[in-house]
């Protein structure tokens, strides 16, 4: 919980006559301007932008060390066994607060649109169902099961990043 | 005559201080940025805002962003950056805009549209202490972190000292 407001007040002449000038540079104090124009989202990308985008970043880019990349790697995880449910198990999408079918719509969004290049061939998109069977099973050991299909990648010659 | 003028600078120099000139000029200063907005006409006006910038939003008492009721801090806690030296788009200088944000949904007043707005807290320096504003509408409990904001979410920045949050539309709701 963060402090309580201590709004201080100052005194002073010349803080008055900053402020004074201050109020004159602002044009008009003019009542509630409408927001600007923008874009409505196509549903996928609202799920993302409203439940992923905050850590994941616009571009799935991630954060080094902190939040893991999904562009040109979130795919990878779909050629070794374990790695399709491991993208349904992982604790931001198992415990996020979206429906199985939301799930299922954003993680397909996110490999068309971040990992088109690393999907093998054949890839058969998630279902709601699918999420249903492999969501109860949040992993509590995440990174360790993340290193095991990396090396498992690596074997097969796919390299990912760190973290 | 020398001594008159002396004993005249030394009264005035006792009564009154360097400061009071400077409060005067203030006092002048201040009435003249007042007095054009008393009598002023919002409905032409709200006209003229419509081709506003993202991050140009002014005040209004239906409008400040230096107020903690301004529509987009709905689902806010922290201190508004507006009042620490930022805006509502930008940090403070000395601080680091965290690269994680919190994202949450706001209803504006004038329009039956949500927006999708990103509380992203600046990072760096001690917290700010103006504008505490504590609204979370739609917050959920700290188990629910993503959707939390009593977390400081400076994670992933280098610094973890939380200073203030800024509240960017992100686009509208569908």
């Amino acid at each position: 919980m963060r402090s309580a407001d201590k709004d201080r007040l100052h005194d002073g002449g010349a803080r008055l006559i900053l402020a004074a000038l201050a109020l004159l540079a602002i044009p008009a104090l003019a009542g509630e301007p409408p927001p600007p124009s923008h874009q409505k989202y196509p549903a996928p990308i609202q799920l993302y932008v409203m439940n992923c985008w905050g850590c994941h970043k616009p571009g799935g880019e991630g954060i080094p060390g902190t939040v893991p990349r999904l562009r040109d790697t979130v795919g990878d995880f779909l050629h070794v066994p374990g790695g399709r449910e491991y993208l349904i198990e992982v604790p931001g999408v198992a415990g996020s607060a979206l429906s199985n079918a939301e799930v299922a719509e954003v993680l397909n969004w996110m490999l068309m649109t971040f990992s088109k290049n690393q999907i093998p061939p054949g890839f058969q998109p998630y279902t709601e169902a699918e999420v249903a069977k492999y969501r109860p099973r949040e992993l509590n050991n995440v990174q360790t099961v993340r290193a095991e299909l990396v090396s498992k990648l690596a074997a097969q010659g796919i390299k990912l990043p760190p973290q | 005559m020398d001594g008159l003028v002396e004993r005249l600078t030394r009264s005035v120099a006792q009564r009154t201080s360097r400061r009071s000139f400077l409060v005067r000029l203030g006092q002048i200063a201040m009435g003249g940025a007042v007095l054009p907005l008393l009598p002023i006409d919002r409905v032409t006006s709200k006209a003229g805002a419509q081709t506003m910038q993202e991050g140009h939003s002014s005040g209004g008492a239906s409008g400040d962003d230096t107020t903690c009721d301004y529509w987009r801090y709905c689902a806010f806690d922290g201190f508004l950056c507006t009042c620490c030296g930022g805006s509502i788009t930008e940090c403070p200088a000395g601080t680091v805009a965290s690269p994680t944000a919190w994202v949450g949904t706001c209803k504006h007043p004038g329009e039956a549209k949500e927006y999708i707005v990103a509380y992203r807290d600046c990072c760096g320096k001690a917290q700010c202490n103006r504008c505490m504003c504590d609204n979370n509408q739609g917050e959920m409990p700290i188990y629910r972190t993503q959707l939390n904001n009593d977390t400081v979410w400076c994670f992933g920045s280098k610094e973890m000292a939380y200073h203030c949050t800024t509240a960017v539309i992100l686009g509208e709701k569908a």
